[in-house]
């Protein structure tokens, strides 16, 4: 690869990122008003819609609603838009890649920092949400910040795997959008999942989006030790992703330019 | 009178052309292309059904051909408005460049909308089939409902447009409203659930008018009663014209802020 080892490389490899990084997000927001704050407010209006639909309009009863939902939220944003973005990050930056040497990661990579960037942002409301309705956030709540983690490496993981594959098969998003939607649906976000049949449940507690989703409300909204078998579900999936997504990568890689 | 045929035939072309490059744009390599328009809404649909015949205990007769009827009126009104919401934006060189008239580019977005909106139909009459409803003199009303609703939408998105180039965060306020309208539409419930007070308010939802006429036409094979017509006629009336009010005054001197 081009930029190998050492301390050096290593700072300008994240500098890199960063840069690219503040330019996503300057673009995003380039012509709001409020600008960055869209971030934090936007998963506050989410909840805010859905806690009004489905506990007013249709009274469900779910101990903490609002924080419940947004617990799932913030999690599966994260995933599906770093994942999504990263998913045409190669192809997007096709000049870029044929006039610098950075190393091809740092496209992907910088796309999975911005949604992670976009994800400490909703953090803000998410705890104006936990201090407002009054959970007590005991010692079990350090799982939060390990449960992210391990997000992480699965994204980081998938989203390398896709961005290949996208490369390979223009399909792929309009695939990939479609299996998001579904699993949106499978993932607990804004119902009970113990209330669903046992097929249901048995698929959607091998859905890795509900695995971490579960991990981070047991260990924060409600200051239990997560369950060993989501713990062990978490480190599989996510190390699992990670060890597919690189070696994707690695035997790929360099066939992308052909392809591109 | 021939002249002013002659422009709108040049319009269409126009029209049609930047149809294309969305349409290229959109699913530029995808080797299933237009495909994906008939394939999403039904995934969708399945998926919907799946998780609300579940969640929500639904005991509605047919519950597919319900949850798809609601699904693909949504995404028209969703997809249209949005999109105009977006057009004057987006096609900003093409505005400030040429002296085609601007509101081609709030018809182009809407025109799109009602194109995938037929790509969904493929997928919807099969359900019909499979499910057996049985073809009444009804459904030849649902063309009129979706027409109104297409005034409608030029109406919204025309608004929306103008607001857009002034005030770009409404975007995503538009975004949440439209989520809040998703399940303010009984796409996949159905009303009785609901307090009489948000049936209330319910009924003056548009999108809402426009499903429960589709519905009724579709599924239970009568004339849907004259209030809701009247209902959603006003709606596109009124928005219609004043959309059109907004868009003239707030696209004078568009092109000095664009």
């Amino acid at each position: 690869m081009v930029v190998e080892g050492g301390r050096e490389s290593d700072k300008q490899y994240i500098n890199v990122i960063r840069e690219l990084t503040r330019r996503e997000i300057k673009r995003k927001y380039a012509r709001s008003f409020f600008g960055v704050l869209w971030s934090v407010l936007n998963p506050l209006l989410y909840m805010a819609v859905v806690t009004f639909v489905f506990s007013y309009l249709f009274s469900r009863e779910i101990e903490n609603y609002p924080a419940y939902y947004l617990t799932g939220y913030i999690i599966f944003s994260l995933i599906a838009t770093g994942s999504t973005t990263s998913m045409t990050a190669l192809k997007d930056n096709r000049n870029l890649m044929l006039k610098t040497k950075w190393a091809r990661q740092t496209f992907v990579l910088s796309r999975v920092y911005t949604a992670f960037v976009n994800f400490l942002l909703s953090c803000i409301s998410y705890m104006v949400v936990l201090i407002i309705f009054r959970v007590n956030v005991g010692w079990t709540a350090v799982f939060f910040p390990l449960d992210i983690f391990f997000v992480m490496l699965f994204l980081i993981g998938l989203s390398y795997a896709l961005s290949i594959w996208y490369v390979f098969l223009g399909d792929a998003k309009n695939i990939y959008g479609t299996i998001l939607m579904v699993l949106r649906f499978f993932s607990g976000l804004f119902y009970k999942v113990d209330d669903l049949s046992p097929g249901v449940k048995t698929f959607i507690s091998f859905n890795p989006f509900y695995v971490f989703i579960k991990v981070a409300r047991d260990s924060t909204l409600y200051g239990k030790i997560p369950e060993m078998s989501f713990l062990v579900q978490m480190v599989i999936w996510s190390v699992g992703m990670y060890i597919v997504g690189k070696l994707v990568f690695k035997y790929k890689e360099n066939k992308v330019m052909e392809k591109i | 009178m021939t002249e002013k045929s002659e422009k709108r035939r040049q319009y269409m072309f126009v029209i049609r052309q930047l149809a294309k490059r969305d349409v290229k744009k959109g699913n530029s390599s995808a080797f299933l292309g237009q495909l994906w328009n008939v394939i999403n809404p039904f995934v969708h649909m399945i998926t919907m059904v799946i998780i609300f015949s579940v969640v929500f205990d639904n005991h509605v007769p047919n519950y597919p051909v319900y949850v798809l009827t609601g699904t693909i009126i949504y995404s028209l009104y969703n997809s249209g408005t949005t999109g105009a919401m977006k057009s004057m934006v987006a096609n900003k060189n093409f505005l400030v460049r040429t002296r085609i008239p601007k509101n081609i580019f709030v018809f182009e977005k809407v025109y799109m909308a009602f194109i995938n909106m037929l790509y969904s139909l493929i997928g919807y009459v099969i359900l019909l089939i499979v499910t057996g409803v049985t073809p009444n003199p009804y459904m030849l009303l649902v063309p009129l409902d979706i027409a109104i609703s297409l005034v409608l939408i030029l109406g919204l998105g025309k608004i929306l447009a103008v607001i857009n180039v002034y005030f770009a965060d409404i975007e995503y306020f538009y975004h949440i409203l439209m989520l809040l309208f998703m399940y303010g539409s009984a796409i996949f419930y159905t009303m009785d659930r609901m307090a009489p007070a948000a049936q209330m308010v319910m009924s003056f939802n548009p999108i809402y008018i426009a499903i429960t006429i589709a519905r009724i036409c579709v599924m239970d094979g009568y004339a849907p009663g004259p209030m809701l017509w009247v209902k959603l006629g006003c709606y596109a009336g009124f928005f219609y014209l004043l959309g059109s009010f907004i868009f003239k005054k707030g696209t004078q001197d568009i092109v000095a802020k664009l």
